[in-house]
């Protein structure tokens, strides 16, 4: 079997990455947004449960943190799934179209 | 029942203080030091899960678009990782192999452990993918340049 020479490696391995650079990049950039708006709609959701906290009756005040801390758990992992989905999506859609 | 209009002016601004007061004081018990760093650890949290599970995307994505390439590139190069022994075994950094372009940190170390019989080519392979997703993402950029 041919041995290829460390160039012909490094010239293969350049020539591959150019031939996906675009998508990659592409997906990259789009993660990168999907990272950013899950963080962001985390920060929007638990300004929202507390605000709508301190306003009802139904919680105490002893119960008040435990609550607030209990909901931005579940808004915690409500962000995580639906970022995972997205990001699943992203990846379903671009091995697409490398079959494509 | 009372109508609205019936109540004195001074009563309904009373209750609107008192109320006002109770809300604020319940805002207050939400910024105590410690519920804001349970808070903090919460979306440190988030973050780091989020961070992971981009690069799983990543990562698989790469597996699927260059995996394949990868392997095919590296089979019948099992002699090849003794000449790269061989360059990494040379201790002046004159004298050494540099990789100028490719992530070459990355490379590098791949085919130091490839050398040493650390790593088969088909880990090589799989191990390249993977780093460079995590560059990828955590990194911004890309790295290729000639």
């Amino acid at each position: 079997m041919t041995q290829l020479t460390q160039e012909e490696i490094r010239d293969g391995v350049l020539s591959l990455f150019e031939e996906q650079e675009v998508q990659l990049v592409a997906v990259a950039t789009d993660l990168e947004k999907i990272e950013e708006e899950g963080v962001m709609m985390f920060e929007k959701k638990v300004l929202g449960v507390k605000n709508r906290i301190v306003q009802d009756p139904a919680v105490s005040d002893d119960d008040l943190e435990r609550v607030y801390l209990e909901e931005v758990e579940n808004i915690r992992k409500e962000v995580l799934e639906k970022v995972k989905q997205q990001i699943q999506e992203i990846v379903e859609t671009s091995t697409k179209k490398s079959t494509a | 029942m009372v109508k609205f209009s019936e109540i004195p002016k001074k009563t309904l601004e009373a209750v609107s203080a008192f109320t006002k007061e109770q809300i604020e004081a319940r805002e207050r018990r939400l910024t105590n030091p410690a519920l804001q760093a349970s808070l903090e650890q919460t979306k440190d949290l988030l973050v780091d899960d989020i961070k992971s599970a981009a690069v799983s995307g990543c990562e698989a994505l790469y597996r699927f678009t260059l995996g394949a390439g990868f392997n095919s590139l590296w089979e019948g190069t099992k002699e090849f990782g003794t000449v790269v022994a061989h360059n990494f075994s040379v201790k002046k950094a004159a004298q050494k192999k540099s990789y100028s372009n490719v992530p070459a940190a990355i490379v590098t170390e791949l085919l130091k452990q490839y050398g040493k019989g650390a790593i088969n080519s088909i880990q090589f392979a799989g191990n390249l993918s993977k780093a460079l997703g995590k560059a990828t993402v955590l990194g911004g950029r890309y790295l290729i340049g000639k």
